[in-house]
């Protein structure tokens, strides 16, 4: 799992370094995580079986055998996180 | 998993069950609850009050109806203001199951026949009959209770302080108005015809 906040000062990270794995060629800089980075494996996991299922609410609560409200109170949980991130 | 525990489904199984599903099977505990309830004497007055006496079988379907309709249009009303995103046939499904633990009302009146002690007993609030059907109607009406705040939640996906004032709000005004609208009813529509 990608680390995303400091373990000293729970401040949230940057990407200092990219390196090409073929070339070894390094790029630095100050990059900011995109926000999908940010959530929990779980809610990354939501997202990618989401877009699997086409975006259909009513597919996700079949597939998690949760009922619609529940799965768009998830939906709109992660939706509100990202919109914190992005602020 | 969390979810899958008997309190989860007890208590809050609106996690896996709502909308037209929840309302279905609430349905038919009500329709259950109303044919026990005409058997028994044993009448829903109110969202979460009982009495006894002689009624015609019919009354406790329309009691049932209006217990149902006030809750299901105040908290439709109540999430209209305070929640961004919610779907009526949610809050009319998980207020029709969370109705579910009522049936045990007239059950324990089916065991305990606390209706006799009001025509035999002189001070029939004392007799042991409605003592224990006060002492266990209680935890059933606490049960339907948290079973609407976790409809709420589920159905309006109001957390924190919101949903407990949400709740508590709603949960008053519903009791008021169905037992004003249940006593209406009772002395326009029943009345009459006894």
């Amino acid at each position: 799992m990608l680390p995303t906040h400091c373990p000293s000062c729970k401040h949230q990270l940057k990407v200092k370094s990219l390196v090409c794995e073929d070339c070894g060629t390094e790029v630095n800089g100050s990059y900011a995580l995109p926000p999908l980075t940010l959530l929990s494996p779980e809610e990354q996991d939501f997202i990618l079986t989401f877009v699997r299922k086409s975006g259909s609410l009513k597919d996700m609560a079949a597939h998690l055998k949760l009922s619609y409200p529940t799965v768009r109170n998830m939906l709109n949980d992660i939706i509100a996180k990202i919109d914190s991130y992005e602020k | 998993m969390k979810s899958n525990s008997w309190g989860n489904l007890l208590f809050n199984p609106f996690n896996r069950i709502a909308g037209w599903q929840a309302f279905f099977i609430g349905l038919g505990i009500v329709i259950l609850s109303g044919i026990f309830g005409g058997l028994t004497n044993t009448w829903y007055t109110g969202l979460f009050d009982m009495s006894t006496g002689a009624l015609p079988f019919w009354s406790g379907f329309m009691m049932l109806g209006i217990d149902i309709a006030t809750i299901v249009v105040v908290m439709s009303l109540a999430a209209l203001i305070v929640a961004k995103d919610f779907r009526i046939i949610d809050i009319l499904g998980t207020m029709t199951l969370a109705r579910a633990p009522m049936i045990l009302l007239p059950l324990l009146e089916l065991f305990l026949n606390a209706d006799s002690a009001f025509h035999t007993s002189a001070d029939p609030t004392s007799s042991p009959s409605v003592i224990i059907l006060k002492i266990l109607g209680y935890p059933i009406v606490l049960w339907h209770i948290v079973l609407i705040y976790n409809g709420l939640r589920t159905s309006a996906n109001l957390n924190g302080a919101k949903l407990i004032v949400t709740a508590i709000i709603t949960i008053v005004i519903s009791e008021m108005l169905s037992q004003y609208l249940v006593k209406t009813a009772i002395a326009n529509l029943v009345v009459p015809y006894i």
